[in-house]
């Protein structure tokens, strides 16, 4: 069985958020592009499920939080959301991330990590060389940089693939004129 | 390239790329890494993107597999449209070596470069004609504003002639580039030819 086969039987994250079914306009139209479609969810299951030593997976769910409360997009803000609460993250770390109150956090490593996030997410002109550096200073390696970056990227690249979606799925919905 | 444009600090020359953290020494490297660099770009062991983004191996054979299905696949929306698309996300993010890039590739598919000049001069007004300005609108939106965009912006491409085909991989041009702009930005800078 091909991983896009295993995808049909379990909706994926975007399929899942969107509530999109087999058959539906929608769904057919974005299973047409089956490479995408799978190499999405495998990203997201390498950036926010794969072993990254030294990068703990709730750490990277909170990146992901942050960068949602953000962009905004309130669906994949819940949807991290809730997966950190069902890791036992406490609710007060999941409530500062999710209205970007960076102050309230302990961690100074965590807290560099949400600041980088945050340059990234708004103003990506801002995470300049001054930031990389930052966040080496703070004790992160080079490879988990390379994480964090490409983790903060493909946050970008997700939200707005669910903006596409969901509005596309809208005028789907009202019976398109097309 | 028939003609050098440089505009408010966009140009579509030939740039080179810096990593500004170290990059992976291709002669220490790995069988997988190697491999993972052959699959994603064709010059991507001499460029210094490539081997930092190798780091991690695997992270980079999904991006790079999301990247090239969604700009090279056959089919949908025309290469040069997708081409487009990226070069406005870029020029609306600031990423100068993204824009340079996917401004050549626009000229190579579409034999012209007056789209390119009114994208670096004005992305707001930017378009040929109605199809390439409801194009470039709808890159703006998404780039700047994705919880903003809702059915009638979807309805505003198909009434220039977009199918939900060609409208799937719009979405998805300008989200990688969501994605391509923010590496580039963040992890090194552009290199100008010297003068």
């Amino acid at each position: 069985m091909t991983n896009h086969e295993a995808l049909k039987q379990k909706p994926d994250t975007l399929d899942r958020l969107l509530e999109l079914v087999p058959g539906s306009q929608t769904f057919e139209i974005r299973h047409q592009r089956t490479k995408v479609v799978d190499a999405t969810q495998a990203s997201e299951d390498l950036l926010l499920g794969g072993p990254v030593e030294g990068l703990s997976i709730s750490d990277r769910l909170l990146v992901a939080l942050l960068a949602c409360a953000l962009t905004p997009s309130q669906a994949l803000k819940n949807e991290y959301a809730n997966r950190l609460s069902e890791l036992g993250v406490p609710d007060y770390t999941i409530q500062s991330v999710a209205s970007a109150q960076l102050d309230q956090l302990n961690d100074p490593r965590l807290k560099q990590i949400l600041i980088f996030t945050a340059a990234l997410i708004t103003d990506p002109i801002k995470a300049d060389k001054e930031a990389l550096l930052a966040l080496k200073a703070s004790g992160l390696t080079t490879p988990q940089i390379t994480a964090l970056s490409q983790l903060i990227a493909f946050v970008s690249y997700q939200v707005r693939v669910y903006a596409g979606l969901h509005a596309l799925n809208a005028l789907h919905s009202q019976g398109a004129r097309s | 390239m028939s003609e050098v444009i440089r505009i408010k600090g966009f140009t579509n020359e030939t740039l080179d790329w810096k990593a500004w953290l170290d990059v992976v020494n291709i002669s220490k490297a790995s069988a997988e890494q190697i491999a993972i660099l052959e699959e994603s770009h064709p010059k991507a062991k001499e460029s210094d993107y490539y081997l930092f983004l190798a780091h991690q191996p695997e992270i980079l054979r999904q991006r790079s597999a999301a990247f090239n299905a969604i700009m090279y696949a056959p089919g949908g929306m025309p290469r040069a449209e997708r081409e487009l698309s990226t070069a406005v996300v870029s020029r609306i993010n600031g990423c100068v070596y993204c824009a340079s890039v996917h401004a050549q590739r626009f000229e190579q598919l579409a034999k012209r470069n007056d789209s390119i000049k009114q994208v670096f001069t004005d992305p707001h007004t930017a378009g040929i004609d109605d199809r390439e300005k409801a194009i470039v609108q709808f890159s703006i939106l998404l780039t700047e504003k994705p919880d903003a965009v809702t059915a009638s912006d979807i309805q505003a491409l198909k009434n220039v002639g977009l199918n939900d085909a060609e409208i799937l991989d719009l979405i998805h041009s300008v989200a990688i580039f969501a994605w391509a702009n923010r590496l580039m930005l963040n992890l090194g800078e552009p290199v100008f030819p010297s003068a």
